[in-house]
C-alpha cells in the first residue's frame, strides 16, 4: 500500500511540475512580451510555445501513468520532454522554419534569459529527477 | 507475471525489500552518473585544449601594450573588444624580421559591433588580411573552397546565420558565405571578413559613434607571427618586448596561453579522476556491506532453497543475478541522468572553468556511456561476489539452523 502511495505521490508531483512547466513561459515567468522591431515575434516567443507544449506532454504522461500501466515508459518520455524544453530554446537542438525559429534573446538582461531561463532550469531538473525516482521506485516496489 | 526462473526469483527478492534495493541502486546510480559525466567533462576539456592548440597556429601574437591579459578572454570566449596597435606597428616588426626569424606575419583587425536594438547583441568582427593570413584561412578555405569576397562574412558556430542569408552590422548588409565548425573557443562567437569589408565597417562605426576608433587611423589590432624552424618563440617574444614595448607593442607567445590552458586542464582532470576513484571505493564498500548483511539475514531462506534441491551454483547465480539487476538498472539510470546533466550543464561548466570545451561526437558519447555502464555493472557484481560465494558454500544444516 505504501509502495503504491509513494508511486502515486511521485506521479502526482510530476504532473504538478508539468503544469508549472506549461505555465512558465507565458504566466509564471513570462518571456519577452514585445515583438521585434519589424513586428514579428521574438525567438523566445516561439520557445515559449514549445516549452508550454512540453509541459502539457509531461502533465498528460504523468496522469496516464497513474493508471499503473507503462509507468516506466511514460517516465522516460516525461524526462525526455523536459530535457527538450531546455535544449530547444538554448539551440542545442534546433527547431526552425521559414521566418521563425526557437531560441532566446542574446541580451542577458532580457526577461527570457534573466527570468524564464533560471526557472526553466529548476523545473526541468526537478522533472528529470522525479522521473528517475519514478523509474527507480517502479523497479523496486513489486506488486504487494 | 514473474516466473520461478533465477531472474524471476531474483527480481522478487529485490522487490521484497524495496528500500534496501533502492539504496543499493542509488549507490550504483551515483557512481555511473559521476563516471559518465566526469569522463565526458574531462574529454570535452581535452578536445577543447587540443582544438585551441591546433587553431593557434601563430608562435607569437603582438597586441597593444596593456591588452595582453584580455587576449585570453577574447580567444576563449570571443568577448567583443576594440583595441588597436600603433599605425606603424607592421613597419616596426618588419625591421626586426631577420633578427627574430619571422617566417610569416599577418595583421588582424578586431571590431566589436553595437547593440542597436532589443534583438541585437555585440559580436566580435575579425578582419583578416587574406593574402598573408595563415591561421584562419586554411580552415576557412575548407569551409568555403574559395576566396572571401568583399561584403561576405564567415560566421562562427554559435553566431546566427546560414549561407545565403544577410546579417546587418553598422547598418550594412553582409552576406553569409559559410559557417565554421565548432572549435569550443572564442572563434565560435566571431564573424570573419576580409580587410576591405572591415575597413568599410570601421568607417561606418566611426560615423555612427561620432568619433574615430583610433587617433592615428590604425586598423591593426593584432599581428600574428610565425617563426622559422629553429627559432624559439619565448626568446623571440623577449627580444620583441625589449625592442617594441617603448612603442606600445607587447609580444605574447601563444605557447604561454596554450600551456596555461594545459596546466588548468591537468589540474581539473586530476580532481575529476581523484573524485571518481573515491566514489568507486565508496560504491564498492556500500554494495559489499549491504550484500554481506543481506546474505547473513537470508541464511534461512537460502537453506530452504538448498533443502529443496537448489545446488550451490544455483544459489550463486541467484545472488549474482540480484547484483546484476541492481547494478544494471542503477547504471542505466545513472547514464540517463549523466547525459541530461552534460547537455544542460556543459555550457555553464565551460564558463565557470574558463577553459575551452568541445563535446565529443555522438559515437564518442555512446562509447563513453557503454563503458561507464559496464564499469558500474562490474563494480556492483564484483562487490557482491564475495558475499554470494560465501553464502553458496555454507552447509545446508548450518543455514537451516540459522533460520
Amino acid at each position: 500500500m505504501f509502495a503504491v502511495k509513494t508511486q502515486k505521490f511521485l506521479l502526482g508531483l510530476n504532473a504538478v511540475l508539468g503544469a508549472a512547466l506549461a505555465l512558465t513561459p507565458f504566466v509564471l515567468f513570462p518571456v519577452c512580451a514585445d515583438p521585434k522591431p519589424d513586428g514579428t515575434p521574438m525567438f523566445c516567443w516561439y520557445s515559449g510555445i514549445f516549452i508550454t507544449a512540453m509541459g502539457v506532454v509531461v502533465l498528460i504522461l504523468s496522469l496516464l501513468s497513474l493508471r499503473g500501466k507503462l509507468t516506466a515508459f511514460f517516465a522516460v518520455l516525461s524526462a525526455a520532454a523536459a530535457l527538450m524544453s531546455w535544449l530547444v530554446p538554448n539551440r542545442t537542438v534546433s527547431i526552425a522554419g521559414t521566418g521563425w525559429a526557437c531560441g532566446l534573446c542574446a541580451d542577458p538582461t532580457h526577461a527570457c534569459r534573466a527570468v524564464t531561463l533560471p526557472a526553466l532550469g529548476v523545473l526541468v531538473t526537478a522533472v528529470i529527477l522525479v522521473s528517475i525516482a519514478v523509474l527507480l521506485w517502479n523497479f523496486v516496489k513489486g506488486r504487494r | 507475471m514473474l516466473g520461478l526462473s533465477t531472474f524471476g526469483i531474483a527480481r522478487r527478492n529485490l522487490q521484497r525489500r524495496p528500500w534496501r534495493s533502492f539504496f543499493l541502486i542509488m549507490a550504483i546510480l551515483l557512481f555511473s552518473f559521476f563516471l559518465f559525466a566526469g569522463s565526458v567533462l574531462s574529454l570535452s576539456l581535452s578536445r577543447g585544449a587540443e582544438s585551441t592548440a591546433n587553431r593557434l597556429g601563430a608562435d607569437i601574437m603582438l597586441v597593444p601594450e596593456g591588452f595582453d591579459p584580455h587576449v585570453d578572454s577574447i580567444l576563449l570566449s570571443g568577448k567583443p573588444s576594440n583595441f588597436y596597435l600603433p599605425a606603424n606597428a607592421m613597419e616596426n616588426v618588419r625591421n626586426l624580421e631577420a633578427d627574430i626569424g619571422i617566417a610569416q606575419m599577418s595583421p588582424q583587425t578586431f571590431l566589436a559591433t553595437l547593440s542597436a536594438s532589443c534583438c541585437s547583441y555585440p559580436v566580435q568582427l575579425v578582419g583578416l588580411d587574406y593574402d598573408t593570413d595563415f591561421i584562419v584561412k586554411p580552415w576557412m578555405e575548407n569551409t568555403l573552397g574559395r576566396r572571401l569576397l568583399d561584403g561576405e562574412i564567415i560566421v562562427g558556430y554559435h553566431v546566427s546565420g546560414w549561407p545565403g542569408e544577410t546579417i546587418k552590422f553598422f547598418g550594412k548588409n553582409l552576406t553569409v558565405a559559410g559557417r565554421l565548425e565548432q572549435t569550443g573557443m572564442g572563434f565560435d562567437a566571431m564573424v570573419f571578413m576580409n580587410r576591405a569589408t572591415i575597413a568599410m565597417l570601421s568607417r561606418e562605426a566611426e560615423r555612427i559613434m561620432g568619433r574615430p576608433l583610433t587617433n592615428d587611423g590604425s586598423l591593426t589590432s593584432v599581428i600574428m607571427l610565425k617563426l622559422r624552424p629553429g627559432y624559439d618563440s619565448v626568446a623571440a617574444a623577449v627580444e620583441l618586448n625589449r625592442q617594441l614595448n617603448s612603442k606600445g607593442i607587447y609580444a605574447l607567445f601563444s605557447k604561454k596561453f596554450v600551456n596555461s590552458i594545459g596546466a588548468s586542464l591537468t589540474a581539473v582532470s586530476w580532481i575529476i579522476r581523484g573524485g571518481l576513484f573515491l566514489l568507486w571505493i565508496l560504491a564498492v564498500l556500500i554494495v559489499a556491506l549491504i550484500f554481506a548483511l543481506t546474505m547473513a539475514e537470508r541464511r534461512g531462506e537460502l537453506g530452504v532453497l538448498r533443502a529443496l534441491g537448489a545446488s550451490r551454483g544455483k544459489l550463486l547465480r541467484l545472488c549474482l543475478t540480484e547484483a546484476f539487476l541492481i547494478s544494471g538498472y542503477g547504471a542505466v539510470l545513472g547514464i540517463m541522468l549523466g547525459g541530461a546533466s552534460v547537455m544542460v550543464g556543459s555550457p555553464m561548466i565551460k564558463d565557470a572553468l574558463r577553459l575551452p570545451s568541445l563535446l565529443p561526437s555522438f559515437t564518442g558519447l555512446s562509447l563513453l556511456a557503454l563503458g561507464s555502464a559496464g564499469a558500474a555493472v562490474l563494480t556492483g557484481v564484483f562487490a557482491a561476489a564475495f558475499s554470494a560465494v560465501r553464502a553458496s558454500r555454507v552447509d545446508v544444516h548450518e543455514m537451516m539452523r540459522g533460520a
